[in-house]
């Protein structure tokens, strides 16, 4: 921010009526579209589009105050089309070359050539219906109808800032919204709503309170006054100055230590979130922080007498500095005041250098430097705002949507002209192969890259479009167009590691496939060896349940042969002649025929089972393998069915006879 | 850029030349001085005709034309008309107008969109103003001085008037015309500014005793400064590629 100027025009230093006669716009453009001369504009388009001009009409007398009403009056058209000849104003260009055509004009200019005074329009009517040697047609001489629009059409987005066209200048003076207008209010023509109708009034602005309150600015007979009020951090900052000359009326600064040192934040406000410090340096901070109140409340009832006559008061107290302005019963100012305003821009700790530096800041009157204004109409109209003529704090709300879409297209208005290079506001180094890159849109990569896009060209971040490339196939691109020309740009400083050409793309490809078919035959064996494991499982399954089964048998045969040999002990224990020995011996015998059955039906049950699934009979006695009968006797060949076999080796035999026989037969071969 | 120049020791070249848009015609017979001055400033971008018109030297004020048509007074010969055909570009209309006020260049001022003429010029003249030149056409008077275009001299970038002219006045033609306006003089304090200057979009001729003051405001008001045709396109195609988008 610029230092207090001498010579910069202030609302101090601005004469008495100093916006007397001025146009008032909400929005910048329409203070721009004053009907600018015609540039070397070959399209034709120059003189149109000029009309947007808003005039203010006259004040229509409003009830108010005489002097008001009269001033009200002299608001003559500032920027107009008028015959200074025929003493007639137009509201339009059209209107205005009308009427220079007409023969009412013509006839004015001919007269004042002649000496004579114009006419008015009546006069020129009467003369042309009495002499017609006179006027050589009146057929063309249309009648101005002078059919004001009584409303200012002020349109536009709400901004910080009102533009303001003086009555004797082409300047347009731009003036914080803020002095005229409380956040609150709409002022006519913004696209605005207001909360609410207060019982203080309408919060929407009438024209001629706005007028009012604008003459009221410069208007040196009233003594006005601006409060300024800076409060943040255990800071605050007071200046009552007077707001005709800008002079000094009061001033006063506390600084009390409320802020906690490293860790940040008021101690009331630490306290809020749930554990109170007991510390010393707390209860300082706490004690502190009333004390501030005390004095800044103290302060402001000593001046009150300021504050009652006070034109604007201009706040800055952030969150829980407010409470101290206007927080608790006895309050020193109210919020609904609307006196009350924003500082439109960022303050600095409040001190009194910075109390000045506001008041400096917002009686400013910065004007627009036309000329400038038209060159950024022109040439930097691509660019969007001409950054050189925006003050530097001037927070106004550009839609962001817009300027996006305008860069958009901005974009595909400079890719028409040919520049591959796109200035975009954000990132000047952003180029067209970057997006592409970054979206891997590898079709316009290559375009791009065919029509000379550099990929050396780094954006803001300071990568360029290979590395922002999103896949491979993308970074596949910028290695072939490496491949075709080596040498066309600095490779290295594009980051494209190395070349890729087609041998070595075919390599890649016949390496794939090797890699793809290893894989699979991998995955078909893979597959085989479960499909083996889990047949080899079923298989073990079956023969444990087949081992249990026989086991279960077998232990029944055992108990069975525990039986028999109780029996046969019992028979022996019994007088081998008596009755009883009888019985039990034959019960015995029946007992081991049962036994032995149950055996013989046992193997030829797991025999059957051998011969259904020969595969899985390696693991079976090896009986089977020497004779593939086996429920045969390997001597006599008669069947074993029934029969409890004699084992010799993996010969089974049905009787000694046969064993002995054998056996004498395989040692003579 | 502005040039000071002399045509045979009179600092009058608006009389003896005309310069417009898309052709400058220069008197024939002059020094070849003269006419190289133009030739060096001109030749690669717009031709320049040696002509005469009606045998006479001074056709700066006997003719009146810009980008779209020249208007020539009755007296022109046919063989100046066939002459002034066959050198200027096919787009450029040459017409022969039966008008009393045979000065046209004196009653006729303009630019590519807008004219003021003579109070007293015919309705006929008028018509064939409009439609040769393709102009609006105002009958208008600078600063009591019927003589428009004598008294001012304007393109399509700025004007200079009479310096008599009263601020309302210019504020009327300004806004009239649509281009920015300045009373002031050329030749160290002539007020003849159509005699003493000629001016196109991008360069102008004004007479050897042209002060540097008087220069510089030339060059600001007619915005001569950093003007080439270049330029001109240039901005052409940033307001287009601007309304485009």
């Amino acid at each position: 921010m610029a230092p207090p100027d001498a010579t910069a025009p202030t609302l101090f230093t601005a004469p008495q009526g100093f916006f007397d006669g001025a146009l008032l716009f909400t929005h910048r453009a329409q203070a721009t579209a004053i009907p600018k001369p015609v540039s070397d504009s070959d399209l034709g388009l120059g003189l149109q589009g000029l009309h947007l001009q808003v005039k203010k009409p006259q004040e229509p007398v409003s009830g108010s105050d005489d002097a008001d009403s009269k001033v009200g009056a002299e608001e003559v058209l500032l920027q107009s089309w008028n015959c200074h000849g025929c003493r007639a104003v137009f509201q339009s260009l059209e209107e205005q070359r009308a009427h220079f055509k007409s023969d009412f004009h013509k006839f004015n200019v001919k007269r004042k050539l002649a000496g004579k005074e114009a006419l008015n329009e009546d006069e020129f009517e009467e003369v042309a219906q009495g002499d017609d040697d006179d006027v050589s047609s009146i057929s063309g001489s249309d009648t101005e109808t002078e059919a004001e629009d009584n409303r200012v059409s002020l349109q536009g987005p709400r901004s910080n800032h009102l533009y303001i066209k003086l009555k004797d200048s082409e300047n347009v003076v731009m003036l914080w919204r803020c002095l005229l207008a409380a956040d609150k209010e709409v002022l006519p023509g913004e696209k605005w709503y207001a909360a609410d109708e207060t019982a203080a009034g309408s919060l929407n602005l009438k024209e001629d309170e706005v007028l009012r309150r604008l003459r009221a600015l410069t208007n040196r007979e009233k003594n006005s006054v601006w409060v300024i009020l800076l409060a943040a951090g255990g800071h605050f900052a007071g200046l009552v100055l007077n707001s005709q000359d800008g002079s000094v009326l009061g001033h006063q600064t506390f600084h009390r230590y409320v802020v906690r040192a490293k860790a940040g934040g008021r101690q009331s406000a630490k306290d809020a979130s749930g554990r109170a410090p007991q510390s010393a340096g707390a209860s300082l901070r706490r004690y502190n922080e009333q004390a501030l109140q005390k004095d800044i409340r103290e302060l402001l009832t000593s001046w009150s007498e300021h504050l009652k006559v006070a034109s604007h008061v201009f706040v800055y107290a952030p969150s829980s500095n407010a409470q101290t302005l206007f927080g608790g019963e006895n309050a020193v100012l109210d919020r609904n005041d609307r006196r009350i305003r924003r500082i439109p821009f960022t303050t600095r700790r409040p001190t009194m250098k910075e109390a000045k530096r506001i008041s400096y800041l917002l009686s400013l009157l910065q004007s627009l430097d036309l000329d400038a204004l038209e060159k950024s109409d022109g040439v930097g109209a691509l660019r969007g705002e001409d950054s050189s003529n925006v003050p530097p704090q001037s927070g106004k709300p550009i839609d962001k949507k817009k300027l996006k879409s305008r860069q958009v297209e901005s974009n595909a208005a400079v890719e028409q002209v040919g520049d591959s290079r796109v200035g975009l506001e954000e990132d000047p180094g952003l180029t067209p192969l970057h997006v592409a890159a970054k979206a891997g849109d590898t079709e316009k990569v290559m375009k791009l890259l065919e029509e000379g896009a550099d990929p050396c060209l780094k954006d803001k971040g300071g990568k360029n479009p290979y590395t922002l490339a999103k896949d491979k196939e993308t970074r596949n691109i910028f290695r072939r167009y490496m491949a075709q020309h080596p040498d066309k740009w600095d490779w290295h400083a594009a980051s494209v590691p190395s070349p890729l050409t087609d041998e070595l793309e075919a390599a890649q490809t016949a390496k794939q496939a090797e890699k793809d078919a290893k894989r699979k035959a991998k995955e078909k064996e893979r597959k085989k060896l479960k499909k083996a494991e889990e047949k080899a499982k079923q298989a073990q399954a079956e023969a444990k349940a087949a081992e249990e089964a026989a086991k279960a048998v077998a232990a029944s045969v055992r108990y069975d042969k525990d039986r028999v040999k109780e029996m046969f002990k019992i028979a022996k224990a019994l007088d081998p002649k008596s009755k009883e020995y009888q019985e039990a011996k034959l019960k015995a015998q029946a007992q081991e025929r049962e036994t032995r059955a149950a055996a013989a039906e046992f193997r030829l049950r797991s025999l059957s089972s051998a011969n259904q699934k020969p595969a899985s009979s390696s693991s079976t006695d090896s009986g089977s393998t020497s004779s593939p009968l086996q429920n045969v006797c390997s001597c006599c060949q008669a069947s074993l069915a029934g029969k409890v076999p004699f084992t010799r080796y993996s010969y089974q035999y049905c009787s000694t006879t046969c064993v002995r026989v054998h056996k004498m037969a395989l040692e003579e071969e | 850029m502005a040039t000071r120049a002399q045509f045979e020791n009179s600092n009058e070249i608006g009389v003896f030349s005309k310069l417009t848009n898309a052709y400058c015609l220069v008197a024939i017979g002059g020094s070849e001085n003269f006419y190289s001055t133009f030739e060096s400033e001109l030749a690669d971008v717009i031709p320049v005709v040696k002509v005469s018109i009606a045998g006479t030297r001074v056709i700066g004020r006997m003719c009146v034309g810009n980008k779209n048509g020249l208007l020539l007074p009755q007296a022109t010969t046919d063989q100046e008309l066939l002459h002034i055909r066959n050198c200027l570009p096919d787009s450029v209309v040459v017409q022969r107008v039966d008008e009393r006020l045979s000065a046209l260049g004196n009653c006729i001022a303009c630019n590519d969109y807008v004219s003021l003429i003579h109070t007293d010029l015919d309705r006929e003249t008028e018509e064939l103003i409009a439609d040769v030149l393709g102009v609006e056409v105002f009958r208008q008077t600078i600063a009591g001085n019927i003589l428009v275009g004598s008294y001012s001299q304007f393109t399509n970038r700025g004007g200079l008037v009479h310096p008599h002219t009263s601020i309302e006045d210019l504020d009327e033609l300004s806004s009239l015309l649509q281009v920015p306006l300045v009373a002031g003089t050329v030749n160290r304090g002539s007020e003849v500014i159509g005699a003493g200057l000629v001016v196109n979009d991008w360069t102008a001729f004004c007479g050897l005793d042209t002060t540097a003051t008087e220069l510089s405001v030339i060059e600001s008001v007619f915005k001569l400064r950093d003007a080439q045709p270049s330029n001109i396109v240039n901005e052409m195609r940033a307001s287009l590629i601007d309304t485009m988008s």
